[in-house]
């Protein structure tokens, strides 16, 4: 089964957001799965980082500005990750303007069939 | 083929077929024009060289159809307040890339001197400048939720 969560943030200037799905109903893996990760910026500044289970899957990476609902797989940030049943996913946002950027998310998590 | 797959180089030998049909290109070389390019949003002016130079010294990261680079309010969005709040600029709506079509202008010199310029990106790569003034903006609009957040988040001065 294929599980999607996706939503977007205010992020404030020169401010960090520790995890952008806390609280979302799959921050934690439902089933050992393999994910994805798409998004957007509304304007260029924005760096996301990906952690799964305390291991980082990405560094930091620059967000592109296409100011969007992400679009598959154009807006990709990393694929291919993945998730044991239970693994915190963290994705960490940066905003490294001097003005609050709009930031745009969704994760597709795709069970890994016993 | 529509203007947003043109690549540069098209867009700007249609504005030179335009610009010599009407024998502006002397007046442009001789300097009594000024050629100039405008945010239809903002009305904001870039440089002569903006289309010319799309990719290398504008438009960085914003695609192959030049566009401007100027930013609005996203008032749709929620105001950003971050979890550590260090300075009351921080509280602002998000800004977005607008993306606004930008249209040629020739201009007499002394038009071209007084016309507004917009900063660009080259100039203002951490949107502090960029910040300041929208935020500017955002205060002064009395339906936007800012000046309720501001004003909520700063210790009255006592008399």
């Amino acid at each position: 089964m294929k599980v999607v969560m996706q939503d977007s943030i205010s992020v404030a200037a020169n401010s960090t957001v520790p995890n952008v799905i806390a609280g979302q109903k799959y921050d934690r893996s439902p089933g050992d799965a393999v994910g994805a990760v798409y998004n957007t910026g509304s304007a260029t500044g924005l760096r996301a980082a990906l952690n799964v289970g305390g291991i980082a899957v990405s560094d930091t990476i620059n967000v592109g500005a296409a100011n969007r609902t992400p679009v598959v797989p154009d807006d990709l940030l990393v694929d291919d990750w993945d998730a044991p049943e239970g693994a915190l996913i963290q994705l960490q946002v940066e905003n490294t303007t001097g003005g609050a950027l709009v930031y745009q998310w969704r994760i597709e998590l795709v069970e890994i069939p016993e | 083929m529509t203007e947003e797959n043109q690549t540069p180089e098209e867009l700007e030998a249609n504005l030179k077929s335009i610009t010599d049909s009407h024998n502006l290109t002397d007046d442009i070389v001789s300097g009594s024009k000024v050629l100039m390019f405008r945010c239809s949003g903002s009305g904001l002016f870039f440089p002569a060289d903006y289309l010319e130079q799309w990719g290398r010294k504008y438009g960085i990261g914003l695609g192959k159809a030049p566009v401007s680079e100027c930013l609005e309010t996203d008032w749709y969005a929620n105001v950003a307040i971050p979890k550590n709040l260090r300075s009351i600029d921080q509280i602002m709506y998000p800004v977005y890339q607008a993306n606004h079509q930008v249209d040629a202008f020739i201009l007499s010199p002394e038009g071209a001197a007084k016309a507004q310029k917009a900063i660009l990106l080259s100039e203002d790569p951490f949107m502090d400048a960029r910040a300041k003034i929208i935020r500017g903006k955002q205060l002064e609009n009395v339906n936007g939720k800012l000046r309720h957040y501001v004003h909520s988040n700063t210790t009255p001065v006592l008399k």
